[in-house]
């Protein structure tokens, strides 16, 4: 006898299975990579970074690179890699015969670089010519609009605290505006120089390469394990492609938050409500407002509380809302040597769920226009 | 009649670079002195009408800047948010070296943008497409106001 999908019925599974859930098939061809929480002497030695190592692949040839210590971000979109960490030959994206480039924003500083294609390998599976930038400094010339107030530049090991960013993060594309126009300090076509804004199309954009997985394109999980509350050297986890695909990426007790048009979640703190909160792996803390809290005069930025201080937080979207528990340490006390500082906390004027976050959570992240949990709304769920 | 026009076009190209470095904080609203880089400004309702006024400007990025300013006109407070950064040398004028020394003292690499000193606080966040940030000037602000007005 079949037994029907959704319902409870006839199951021997103890889950209470909603009906706009699919049951997760039988056989298990799980898909995931490590992760590494650690420090690198390269990288200046940051905390609370967590590293992957991704092959890339001239496409259609066997011509493979591995990177290792490229960073895990669900909060940006696209595969940025250090050209200077590449020796294979990739070619670069054109826009009306003339080679693209993009100027890429974080918050506080920016990459430039080339696009180029590549295919890219994501634990057993390949996701074939992917824009990705590679991000050199030398390229052309940065243009003015680009570096101007952009923050400082990230181009080496050092500065960007990698060598390279994942962006596995809620949407597709890095720039979906400059489908239809040239948005300044965005993509530039630099056949002549000073290179100039373009438009570009989706499809040439740099894209989330887990949308551009065969199978196990919807998103992904992040798995962290708990660490101990004072910080430890290290942790190890695990990057899981796809959501509800297999018994290890679906989702059974954790709760599912979606994300506005624009990805935030709703954060409510010390009573007041961040309406524009994301959860971050790429962020080495927790970033938000709280003008009680002592600041740190060497790390600065940090919060620098003369004891551990415990507080809550209640995160939320629509009726769907959960209080989290947190803890803040002293930044300047934390040793050195601790790579994972679950405790890290500082100023940000937006409530920013960084990797402490994703400590002893499972952390899924879906990918809007992609199908999941019964919609293609980009969602949380932990 | 030579060095009247010469006089003259002096004065147009002063003029024209005194606009350029016209700061914003700290000095008179943005929409006066950058009119290519506005696209549109109107006012915003004021919290505390006595004490401030509320000016609302996207620029032509479609960055949204909240201008908080005083009954004098002078600018105490900027909010911003927008799929771009803002280019911080306009917005902050004179205040810009002091971003740039806040650059200059990140403790990681990607790690929002915070400055606390007595007479200029400026804080940053946010993620790719998604960026916000404010800067406030204590000693210019309105007594009875905070950073906390400021959004």
């Amino acid at each position: 006898m079949l037994t029907a999908c959704g319902g409870g019925g006839g199951s021997a599974s103890s889950a209470n299975i909603e009906s706009s859930s699919p049951i997760p098939p039988t056989t298990d061809t799980v898909n995931e990579i490590k992760i590494t929480v650690e420090k690198w002497s390269a990288s200046s030695n940051y905390p609370n970074q967590a590293f992957v190592s991704l092959e890339i692949c001239q496409p259609q040839t066997t011509n493979c690179q591995t990177i290792p210590h490229i960073l895990v971000d669900t909060g940006s979109y696209g595969l940025r890699l250090l050209s200077s960490a590449i020796s294979i030959p990739l070619t670069q994206s054109q826009v009306n015969n003339s080679p693209l480039a993009e100027c890429t924003h974080f918050i506080s500083g920016y990459t430039w670089g080339g696009i180029y294609s590549t295919d890219i390998k994501l634990g057993t599976q390949t996701a074939a010519a992917v824009p990705i930038q590679l991000i050199d400094g030398n390229y052309a010339q940065i243009p003015g609009s680009c570096s101007s107030g952009g923050g400082a530049a990230m181009h080496t090991q050092a500065a960007l605290g990698a060598n390279g960013i994942l962006g596995i993060g809620s949407f597709q594309q890095d720039c979906p505006g400059c489908a239809s126009r040239a948005i300044t300090a965005h993509y530039y076509t630099c056949s002549i120089l000073p290179c100039s804004p373009t438009a570009v199309a989706l499809s040439q954009q740099v894209t989330n390469p887990v949308a551009m997985l065969p199978t196990n394109d919807n998103g992904v999980v992040i798995s962290l394990p708990a660490v101990d509350p004072n910080g430890q050297i290290s942790a190890s986890g695990s990057l899981t492609f796809g959501i509800d695909t297999n018994t290890k990426n679906s989702i059974t007790s954790e709760t599912v938050f979606k994300l506005d048009a624009s990805g935030y979640i709703s954060t409510t703190y010390a009573g007041r409500v961040y309406t524009q909160s994301f959860i971050d792996s790429g962020s080495n803390g927790l970033f938000f407002t709280d003008t009680s809290m002592n600041r740190c005069s060497i790390s600065v930025g940090f919060y620098c509380p003369s004891a551990e201080l415990t507080k809550t937080a209640t995160i939320s979207s629509g009726t769907i809302s959960t209080t989290i528990t947190f803890k803040v340490g002293n930044a300047e006390s934390i040793s050195n040597t601790f790579a994972v500082q679950p405790n890290l906390a500082g100023l940000g004027t937006s409530f920013d769920w960084g990797l402490p976050f994703f400590y002893g959570r499972k952390v899924f992240v879906s990918i809007s226009g992609k199908s999941a949990q019964g919609g293609t709304t980009p969602f949380v769920a932990f | 009649m030579d060095h009247f026009l010469k006089f003259i076009t002096k004065l147009f190209f002063l003029s024209l670079v005194s606009t350029c470095l016209h700061a914003e904080l700290g000095s008179a609203s943005l929409s006066l002195g950058h009119g290519a880089w506005v696209k549109s400004s109107h006012a915003l309702v004021s919290a505390k009408p006595l004490l401030y006024s509320v000016k609302k400007i996207i620029t032509q990025d479609d960055i949204e800047i909240h201008e908080y300013i005083t009954a004098s006109g002078v600018v105490f407070g900027i909010a911003w948010s927008g799929e771009s950064k803002p280019d911080l040398a306009w917005l902050l004028g004179n205040f810009f070296s002091r971003y740039q020394l806040g650059l200059s003292q990140l403790p990681s690499a990607r790690s929002p943008v915070s400055v606390n000193t007595t007479d200029f606080v400026l804080q940053t966040g946010g993620r790719m497409n998604q960026f916000v940030g404010l800067a406030f000037l204590p000693t210019l602000a309105p007594q009875g106001v905070s950073i906390t007005d400021v959004q």
